[in-house]
């Protein structure tokens, strides 16, 4: 037998050194106990608010995906994907500003490019997708936005970006790395949450030969932390959104991703801070396999926003938006206001013609008068092909600001970013009604 | 950006690229000190930025970094190529090949989503797996299987410094393209004991054994 090169002494204190500091690094390790549940009271506004615009201002091109984080002082910044289409090469991360104040969107910035991205982390990048952003324990804004290197969807991973300055600058991208096979396929939706150490827990998602949901858990620095499954198998839970309702309880609803008709949003519990989650169930309210956004109530109640209706084919089911409340943690939901509603379109479908008329009145007050007409044809040049029209109203995102009011934002057509700002008083008074 | 673990990272490709040029150089019979010229030239082409991105980039951004074992054994098959260097028994070999294997067909599909079992979890620092591979790689140390433990000790060194961007032990331990090589060795080994085995019988069998 051939005699090793190796010495024996030598490979013991390797063998030594290595478990010493691999055992130092794992006494440093703390799992998941007890979630942060910063409640924020009601809006002291006396009269009711209700009101709506476009975050982006870019016309003739398609936007996806916007997430929205509060500014250190009072302003919103809103993020979302814009290019030639989804899964472009030419996509780009955009945001801008909100000023409650002058009550106007700041023209758009971009944030993050492919060609920027993969000179940062130093390997090919393909495509750019949803953008989401946290706001860290140290103040500072942590971008995460999903990179493809080969392939769809399923082949994403994430990247990160810091700012120190409320998303003026941003640093270099960073690649994370979330899973063994070839760091495939984690893709990200939900809201950002706090765990009670300060530490981030981001709502991500796999597609990779399995759907699955799972809570992504960073320490205080950035650095993945934890991975922990929300769904598995055929349950087809997708786009994780997670509802702190006290230290050591809380409710994770998901988009139902499956086959079988109807889908409903699927939800899941723990009342160990997150160290155990229960097996998804079935809510009553309808999900035609789309990303849903829910924030919860200082009284507990469930707010939340859906495409609340049944799938009509492939295409039609993200064809109207409503704005859902529940007093008993999802078991029962009433809907508050419906946010758009083109379901009479699945009847009567719309040529151009009349998809273009349709399209010129829903944005009446969105467009301006000047330029509504470019609106109109930059968002069937979004929705059509020849003259089949539809219409999109998709993936929102909704935060609690720290006067109490509500900002939402969601992909209108496919071609623009809508943005809704409402208060509590405005949800009492639908309440009412 | 983290200039450490970039470089890191495409060193890893960097090295996959060079031990196949250097074994394809070598099947072409070039001779030794062309070998390595040509080796170092490979190395430079891959390594340096024609435009955006080093071409090894590219390969990077599809297969991702490599596990530090994978690293390990590309090492050893391009100092075996290059200079004839051999520092561990290839004789032994088959143990790594047969745990990588074996973990390779329980991890893979788990972390794949079929169960709430995610063994992926693992690897972001929990005790009770480190002191299992701590045990394995002290068994592996008596027993003298020098390669195994050598890649889990690597494995474990590398992860707790942060050798590369992820943050989880399974990266550094293991990669598709090492369970691949594994499995697909391990068969190669099982069929070439096969076929010793039938030519042994038919030997026998004709009555002209060389033993004989």
């Amino acid at each position: 037998m051939k005699k090793e090169r190796v010495d024996f002494s030598v490979m013991g204190l390797l063998i030594v050194i290595a478990f010493a500091r691999g055992f130092y690094k794992t006494i440093q390790y703390h799992p998941a106990a007890g979630f942060q549940t910063n409640f924020t009271p009601a809006s002291m506004a006396q009269r009711p608010r209700f009101q709506s615009d476009f975050a982006s201002s870019k016309l003739h091109i398609q936007t996806h995906a916007a997430s929205l984080v509060e500014l250190k002082n009072g302003n919103l910044r809103a993020f979302w994907f814009s290019g030639s289409r989804e899964g472009a090469r030419d996509v780009e991360i955009h945001s801008a500003v909100f000023d409650p104040k002058s009550n106007k969107w700041s023209a758009e910035q971009v944030v993050a490019t492919r060609q920027d991205t993969e000179k940062s982390v130093l390997r090919y990048v393909s495509k750019l997708g949803n953008p989401v952003c946290a706001r860290a324990s140290d103040g500072k804004l942590w971008l995460f936005y999903v990179t493809v290197s080969l392939g769809g969807w399923s082949g994403s991973s994430l990247t990160m970006k810091t700012s120190s300055d409320e998303g003026k600058t941003w640093s270099a991208a960073q690649r994370l790395v979330t899973s063994p096979f070839l760091n495939v396929s984690t893709l990200l939706k939900g809201t950002p949450f706090f765990y009670k150490d300060g530490t981030v827990g981001l709502p991500v998602y796999q597609e990779f030969i399995q759907k699955f949901a799972e809570i992504l858990h960073f320490d205080r620095n950035g650095n993945v932390i934890d991975l922990q499954r929300l769904s598995a198998g055929k349950d087809e839970g997708l786009q994780p959104v997670i509802l702190a309702k006290s230290t050591f309880e809380a409710l994770a609803l998901m988009r139902n991703s499956g086959e079988k008709e109807p889908q409903h949003v699927l939800a899941v519990s723990t009342k160990d801070g997150g160290r155990h989650w229960t097996t998804p169930q079935k809510l009553p309210l309808l999900n035609p396999d789309s990303a849903l956004s829910v924030i919860v109530l200082p009284d507990r109640r469930i707010l939340a926003v859906v495409n609340n209706q049944k799938r009509q084919g492939i295409s039609k089911g993200r064809d109207a938006l409503a704005l859902m409340i529940s007093a008993d943690d999802g078991k029962s939901w009433k809907m508050v206001y419906r946010l758009e509603n083109q379901l009479a379109a699945r009847e009567n479908p719309l040529n151009k013609t009349t998809y273009l008329n349709n399209v010129r009145k829903q944005l009446l007050q969105l467009a301006p008068d000047s330029q509504r007409e470019e609106y109109a044809q930059s968002t069937a040049s979004a929705m059509c092909i020849g003259d089949d029209c539809g219409f999109e109203y998709s993936y929102p995102y909704l935060i609690q600001t720290r006067n109490g009011d509500f900002h939402l934002a969601y992909t209108w057509n496919r071609s623009f970013i809508k943005h809704v700002w409402f208060n509590q008083a405005w949800i009492d008074q639908r309440l009412k009604q | 950006m983290n200039t450490f673990t970039n470089f890191t990272g495409l060193a890893g490709i960097v090295l996959l690229i060079a031990t196949a040029a250097a074994t394809l150089f070598r099947a072409a019979r070039i001779k030794k000190s062309y070998l390595i010229l040509l080796t170092l030239a490979v190395v430079f082409v891959v390594s340096f930025p024609f435009g955006a991105l080093p071409s090894a980039a590219y390969l990077r951004g599809i297969i991702g970094d490599l596990s530090i074992t994978s690293v390990i054994l590309l090492a050893l098959a391009l100092l075996k190529v290059l200079f004839g260097w051999r520092l561990f028994n290839d004789q032994k070999k088959w143990l790594l090949q047969s745990v990588i294997a074996i973990s390779a067909a329980i991890f893979y599909p788990l972390t794949l989503g079929i169960s709430y079992f995610d063994p992926y979890r693992l690897g972001f620092g929990n005790l009770w797996f480190l002191i299992t591979l701590f045990i394995l790689t002290l068994a592996a140390f008596y027993k003298r299987y020098f390669l195994l433990a050598f890649c889990i000790t690597l494995a474990v060194l590398t992860w707790s410094v942060g050798w590369y961007e992820s943050t989880n032990l399974w990266n550094y331990l293991l990669d598709p393209f090492v369970a691949v090589y594994a499995i697909g060795a391990l068969i190669w080994r099982g069929g070439g004991m096969l076929r010793r085995c039938k030519s042994t019988f038919a030997l026998r069998g004709s009555g002209s054994s060389p033993l004989s």
